[in-house]
């Protein structure tokens, strides 16, 4: 009754006062169910019940702190009977610094993808260090969305200089901002007007014209120092520089295709008025590690200035899609950075819904993840006949497997050698290759035979695995407690669930076996090792990581 | 067609800057198919070959008349021709060619049978060719009236493609080097075998030292990225074939051209046999008799250095480059004293899509330089200073 | 060059539980036996300087041509082991395809449709290790021997059908040898089991099948890994490959279809030669005719020739002009591929393209039409059709004609 009241009054004023007033009314996660369950409806699907604590438990830790809950994270939360958990644990979570770090990973990895060029292999993953570093503290300061993407094209804080180091070239540089930012797929029309799409050559090379003055170079320094804390780089921009566009017409006195400059043109946008570049200026010389002087008008700044403002077409909606897709799975528009014509938008309702609450909210990035997680959308369950890893419907909860660094850190946590220690590692150059890129360039998991090879017999998973520096293994092979609840931390530490009674059963039958030697040369030498039961207790961790329930995030 | 000079400030301090005046003179529109090679043969002659096996020679004219038509037109390569070479005493002109042949030629005979030679029947290149439907028409054809000559002997020792060719200094050894990895000194006059040996991978360059004893070659297995590519640089004993000395531990890509002075005390390689981005045109300097680096010539050709030259006055190296320069270096102390730059339009534009130079030529009185130009031309500079 | 590297639009919905096919059509294939060994030459291999030279035009560039063991039929002479197969060829001269750039071009190549089209597309080692695949052995049906191809995956076939993916030499990485005693790895295995299974009782999401298939593959694949140790064969064998990671990566793929995998694929890279073409181009007709040629040999000797497709491919050709940078560039619309083996008649061109080599003069094949071929000659309906849920997809697209001229028997 109150509530229809308030919404009554509010719609009279929203009559009266501009919009963002009005937005505040209904809190987004409300939104979000209601378009939600509509579209089930519409599609006449069953709705799907809510996850169970474990699962949402695990989901979340995953999703906003890139690792899984230790045994006592998990312990406490299941423990708790506040009917609020769900919703103090997220608050909790998007206080912890290692959400930033988590949406750091997540932003560069789609933003630089995993192997291009200076990121790729052992030291390029410290190249990704430092900008990583960079963008974690952007996140944890919950800078606003539009303020972090043009710091990213301005490149002058240290260490956000990494996107045009990697993208050094103009083509490249309009690619990945068209891509990323704008959400839009542009690079087949440099070379033709596109088949499909409205972006005709001169909109790509109208584009281009932004970029091509900028260039990007790394600072000289000691291999011995940048091969461990990666390479730097500053970016600048030159004060001429056009983008040329060639004809078919060949010019009679060069006997080449004549080229005309074109003119930056913002996407759907007008021409850019800028002053006249000084005659006769002459680009200085440069020397190594050194940029041109700031020039006097910025076609980089023009640009960060149309993609942030609030009347941009392609900025609030590719970020919201972004957002969508990362916690939901699938953006509305799928491919999440193809907008397109042919490729409408799911629910077309809903997104603007959050494109609109989001630039009112002037692009709070917390407060968007906040909304999403808390919605009853987000928070449904991973069981049923759905056989789709990401529902276009979201009619089942998503399933995508842990990328490296989750995959790495979360071996740590479930090995009971805790966050600090998860913190630090960073993954080896195995691992990167074969558990880098576990789905193929249309996000659908492989499954490839080497990375299973990897699982079964590289020494990264079972060295974990073994009883070890204090680690869960090791601790349990010393206790003196009974196998079951010996095995209830297994389960607790690994799967962030209690073990049924069945498994239970199977893994106490599975390691209670006297054994009077490790049958494997490396854990004889701990001390460890010498314990009975080492090989068995090894196996069980190892079917513990490797199983479906382990490797994925659902 | 304009060219563009832009002399750099010369180092050198008290005296006026040597070959600041340095200036096109000519420029021969040769436009049939990539002008590959030069040679000056004496101070008053320019030969130069393409890819397409032809070989014209141009007669300079006294200064001040009008750039001339060739003369003479030397009929026999079926292949393109990669290097030229003419005997110290003037009288030979050596061509080597991937038609597996040597070919020696009398290079001050005038005479000879009557033809012609049409100078601009090669085709306008385009940048992407997806786009071009077709070859554009031909333009209607230039001909030159020249005096065709057969070679008066031919060395046919090699069975692939001849890109290594030098002269003992004396002229009577002949030193060639091929894709089949082998090298062979033989005799100018007789073509008899004296020595052969096998390197490591292609002969791309070679040269013999003037006291005859080490022949160094600059070697190459290319590929699309330099990493997989293999670039070798090796001395080797000119009577056993034994090597001497290998340099080839990093090198940054194929060397083009390697020579040594006229005096012995200086070797000197360029790198660039691949275009590549970025400051790609490395020079150096080695030591003539171990190999070892003495120093590097800075700022390098952008691109890629295709030839280098030392000046007959044993003070300066002339290189060029894929970057449309041609820069003079002072050997004491490896500063560029100079650079012609014959850029298309804005130099700084001379990018991927811009044809390269591929060889230069020094007249023997040091006073003219002629350069290999693909943009469809041979270019004659005069090196003199503008007070003599 | 991973396949896909732009994201290619939304797929359909995958759904293999809802998978139906001929079987008796799958079975009929089975028995036939048939392999197939695809060199992919990564970047676009120039087809004026290798099968369809223009000697005396001006596009004709710096090779020249020589006679083959077959009158009429001319190729570069840098390939002259090749030549003496040419018997044995199928060259097809007069490909004319859309897309020539690597992403796109490459997919295209590899599955007969457009990166456009939203749906999850097999790729040919797909299909064929599906349709000829022995399911009694443990080795892998669909084996990639370098990656620089780009993986574009088994689509809507299911995860089973992926390919395993080894060096560009042929070499698997040491932990395909197995690290515990068979006892233990039973014992775990059989610990897994019970998990996965457990978990599978709710959960029908396609990653976890992918999962479990890849651990039963794995399993099954470290029982076979013995196959892909060629390194005593080698040594003599590397005299007449060559001595390189491709000519190794080719001995091993003989060494696979021996053992009766039905698919692989042998990368050789990087003809994309936009500058200096002759120079680099000579070097990899060095690594590649030997090997290609040493190939032919073997499985001739061998009589596996009549029982095993060699198809010769790339993204596209090269163009006839030679740019400023004495390169070619990307080209599409007349380039070459070449087929051998597996019942082909050898020893004759098909179509051919004009004076210079612009356009295809007669008989254009496109992408569809030359992994219709493919197919045919494998045994495989071209139009074979499985759903997605309740949408049919074909394995080639409608109008996709196998060249008859080509396939025997």
């Amino acid at each position: 009754m109150l509530g229809n009241r308030i919404a009554m009054i509010s719609l009279a004023i929203g009559l009266l006062v501009p919009a963002f007033v009005h937005a505040q009314d209904v809190p987004l996660r409300d939104i979000i169910d209601r378009e939600i369950k509509a579209g089930w409806r519409k599609e006449k699907l069953s709705a799907p019940g809510t996850s169970t604590d474990t699962v949402f438990l695990r989901r979340l830790y995953l999703d906003l702190v890139g690792m899984i809950p230790t045994y006592d994270e998990t312990t406490a939360f299941l423990k708790d009977a506040d009917p609020k958990k769900r919703e103090k644990l997220i608050d909790k979570l998007l206080a912890d610094p290692r959400y930033a770090r988590q949406q750091a990973q997540v932003f560069d990895l789609a933003m630089l993808t995993r192997n291009h060029n200076l990121v790729g292999g052992t030291v390029g993953y410290r190249n990704r260090g430092r900008f990583r570093e960079w963008l974690a503290t952007q996140f944890a300061a919950n800078e606003p969305y539009d303020r972090i993407a043009a710091k990213i094209l301005q490149a002058e804080e240290d260490g956000s200089q990494l996107f045009f180091a990697v993208y050094n070239n103009t083509d490249e540089m309009v690619t990945s901002v068209s891509r990323f930012f704008l959400g839009t797929q542009i690079q087949c029309a440099k070379c033709h007007d596109h088949p499909y799409e409205p972006w005709t050559q001169k909109d790509y090379h109208g584009m281009s014209g932004f970029f091509v003055r900028t260039m990007a170079v790394e600072v000289p320094g000691k291999p011995e120092i940048t091969n461990q804390k990666g390479k730097q780089y500053r970016v600048g921009e030159k004060t001429v520089g056009e983008a040329l566009f060639s004809l078919e017409k060949i010019d009679p006195k060069t006997k080449k295709k004549e080229t005309i400059p074109i003119p930056p043109k913002f996407l759907l946008g007008d021409v850019l008025k800028e002053p006249e570049t000084p005659k006769g200026f002459a680009e200085p010389k440069l020397k190594p590690g050194e940029v041109p002087p700031k020039p006097a008008f910025s076609r980089r700044t023009k640009f960060i200035d149309w993609m942030t403002a609030k009347e941009n077409p392609f900025f609030a909606k590719a970020i919201a899609n972004r957002v969508w897709a990362q916690f939901m799975g699938r953006g509305f528009v799928h491919p999440v950075d193809d907008f397109n014509a042919q490729n409408p938008p799911s629910n077309p309702e809903l997104l603007k819904a959050i494109e609109k609450e989001l630039v009112a909210h002037k692009f709070d990035y917390k407060w968007l993840v906040r909304e999403i997680v808390n919605s009853q959308a987000y928070q449904i369950e991973d069981v049923g006949k759905v056989t789709d890893a990401m529902p276009r419907f979201y009619e089942r909860a998503r399933i995508r497997p842990l990328i490296v660094e989750e995959l790495i850190a979360s071996l740590h946590i479930a090995t009971g050698l805790g966050v600090e220690s998860a913190l630090k590692k960073e993954p080896s150059p195995d691992l990167l290759k074969y558990l880098g890129e576990p789905a193929d360039g249309q996000g659908r998991f492989q499954g490839s035979l080497s990375e299973h090879l990897f699982l079964h017999n590289g020494d990264q998973f079972r060295g974990m695995c073994r009883p070890n520096k204090g680690n869960l293994p090791e601790h349990l092979l010393m206790s003196n407690e009974p196998w079951e609840a010996k095995v209830e931390k297994m389960f607790l530490s690994v799967l962030s669930r209690p073990a049924t009674s069945e498994e239970r059963e199977r893994f106490v039958k599975y390691l209670n076996v006297d054994e009077k030697n490790a049958k494997d040369a490396k854990s004889a030498k701990t001390p460890a090792g010498q314990l009975p039961g080492v090989q068995r207790m090894e196996d069980a961790m190892w079917v513990l990581v490797s199983c479906s329930e382990f490797r994925f995030n659902r | 067609m304009t060219l563009y000079l832009v002399p750099i400030l010369s180092l050198a301090l008290a005296q006026p800057a040597p070959f600041a005046d340095a200036k096109v003179i000519h420029a021969f529109q040769w436009n049939s198919d990539v002008v590959s090679a030069v040679a000056f043969i004496g101070n008053d002659k320019v030969a130069a070959a393409n890819r397409r096996g032809d070989i014209l020679i141009w007669n300079l004219p006294a200064s001040g008349d009008k750039t001339p038509d060739p003369v003479r037109r030397l009929v026999g390569h079926t292949g393109p021709v990669n290097r030229l070479l003419v005997s110290p005493d003037g009288k030979t002109l050596i061509s080597a060619s991937n038609d597996r042949t040597v070919k020696f030629w009398d290079s001050l005979k005038s005479d000879g049978n009557p033809g012609t030679i049409v100078m601009n029947d090669g085709y306008v290149r385009a940048g992407v060719s997806e786009k071009v439907a077709k070859l554009p028409d031909p333009p209607p054809p230039i001909t030159a009236k020249v005096v065709e000559q057969k070679p008066i002997r031919e060395f046919t020792g090699h069975k692939e493609w001849i890109w290594g060719l030098a002269l003992s200094r004396d002229g009577k050894t002949l030193v060639t080097g091929d894709d089949a990895k082998l090298v062979i000194l033989s005799d100018t006059q007789t073509g008899k075998e004296q020595q052969r040996w096998k390197v490591k991978q292609w002969v791309r360059s070679l040269d013999i030292s003037p006291d005859g004893k080490i022949v160094v070659t600059a070697e190459q297995f290319p590929h699309l990225t330099e990493k997989e590519a293999e670039n070798g640089l090796r001395g080797w004993d000119a009577q056993t074939g034994a090597m001497k000395f290998d340099a080839s531990k990093g090198l940054s890509g194929g060397v083009s051209t390697v020579r040594f002075s006229e005096d012995g005390k200086h070797l000197a390689f360029c790198v660039g046999t691949i275009d590549r981005d970025g400051p790609a045109g490395k020079v150096f300097l080695l030591n003539p008799t171990t190999g070892e680096k003495v120093r590097e010539l800075t700022p390098s050709h952008l691109r890629g250095a295709t030839d280098l030259v030392f000046h007959p006055d044993g003070k300066h190296l002339v290189t060029c480059g894929r970057d449309r320069a041609v820069k003079i270096w002072r050997l004491s102390d490896g500063a560029q004293v100079h650079e012609i730059s014959l850029a298309i339009g804005d130099k700084k534009k001379q990018g991927p899509f811009t044809p390269t130079l591929h060889a230069i030529s020094i007249s023997p009185d040091g006073k003219l330089l002629a350069v290999a130009d693909s943009s469809g031309q041979v270019v004659v500079c005069t090196l003199e200073d503008r007070k003599k | 060059m991973k396949g896909l590297l732009t994201t290619a639009g939304g797929m359909a919905v995958a759904n293999w539980g809802a998978l139906t096919h001929s079987q008796s059509l799958a079975q009929e294939v089975r028995r036939a036996g048939k392999r197939c060994i695809m060199l992919y030459m990564g970047g676009g291999a120039s087809q004026i300087d290798t099968f369809d030279m223009k000697p005396g035009r001006p596009t004709s560039g710096e090779f020249r041509p020589v006679q083959t063991n077959v009158t009429g039929i001319q190729v570069c002479e840098y390939l002259p082991n090749i030549a003496r197969h040419a018997d044995k060829l199928g060259i097809i001269r007069s490909m004319r395809t859309r897309t020539p750039d690597h992403g796109p071009g490459g997919y295209y190549m590899h599955t007969g449709y457009h990166p456009s089209e939203r749906f999850p597309h097999p790729e040919v080692g797909a299909m064929i290790a599906k349709y000829c695949e022995n399911p009694e052995s443990d080795l892998p049906s669909f084996v990639k021997i370098g990656s620089q191809s780009g993986i574009y995956g088994a689509g809507y076939l299911g995860p089973q059908y992926e390919p395993f993916v080894v060096d560009e030499d042929g070499r698997v990485p040491n932990f395909v040898n197995p690290t515990v005693s068979p006892e233990i790895q039973a014992r775990r295995g059989d610990l897994l089991n019970f998990m996965e299974q457990r978990f599978a009782e709710q959960r029908s999401g396609e990653p976890f099948a992918a999962h479990r298939t890849a651990e039963l593959r794995t399993l099954r694949l470290m029982r076979a890994r013995q196959v892909f140790n060629v390194s005593a064969e080698w040594e003599r064998a590397k005299e007449r490959y060559g001595d390189n990671r491709f000519g190794r990566g080719c001995f091993t793929a003989l060494k696979l279809v021996e053992a009766g995998v039905s698919f692989v694929e042998v990368a050789h890279g990087n003809h994309d030669t936009h500058m200096d073409n002759f120079p680099i181009s000579k070097a990899l007709y060095a690594t590649m005719d030997p090997a290609w040629g040493a190939l032919l040999d073997d499985l001739t000797q061998r009589g596996l020739l009549r029982d095993t497709l060699v198809v010769w491919t790339s993204e596209f050709g090269r163009t006839p002009a030679i740019n400023v940078r004495a390169g070619r560039d990307h080209f599409g619309r007349a380039w070459t591929t070449v087929l051998a083996g597996g019942g082909i008649r050898g020893g004759q061109h098909y179509g051919s393209t004009d004076r210079d080599g612009f356009e295809v003069a007669e008989n254009p094949v496109n992408e569809a039409d030359y992994v219709a071929t493919i197919y045919r000659t494998m045994g495989i309906n071209p139009r074979a059709r499985h759903y997605l849920g309740s949408r049919p997809i074909w394995a080639t697209a409608e109008g996709a004609r196998p060249i008859q001229q080509l396939i025997g028997q």
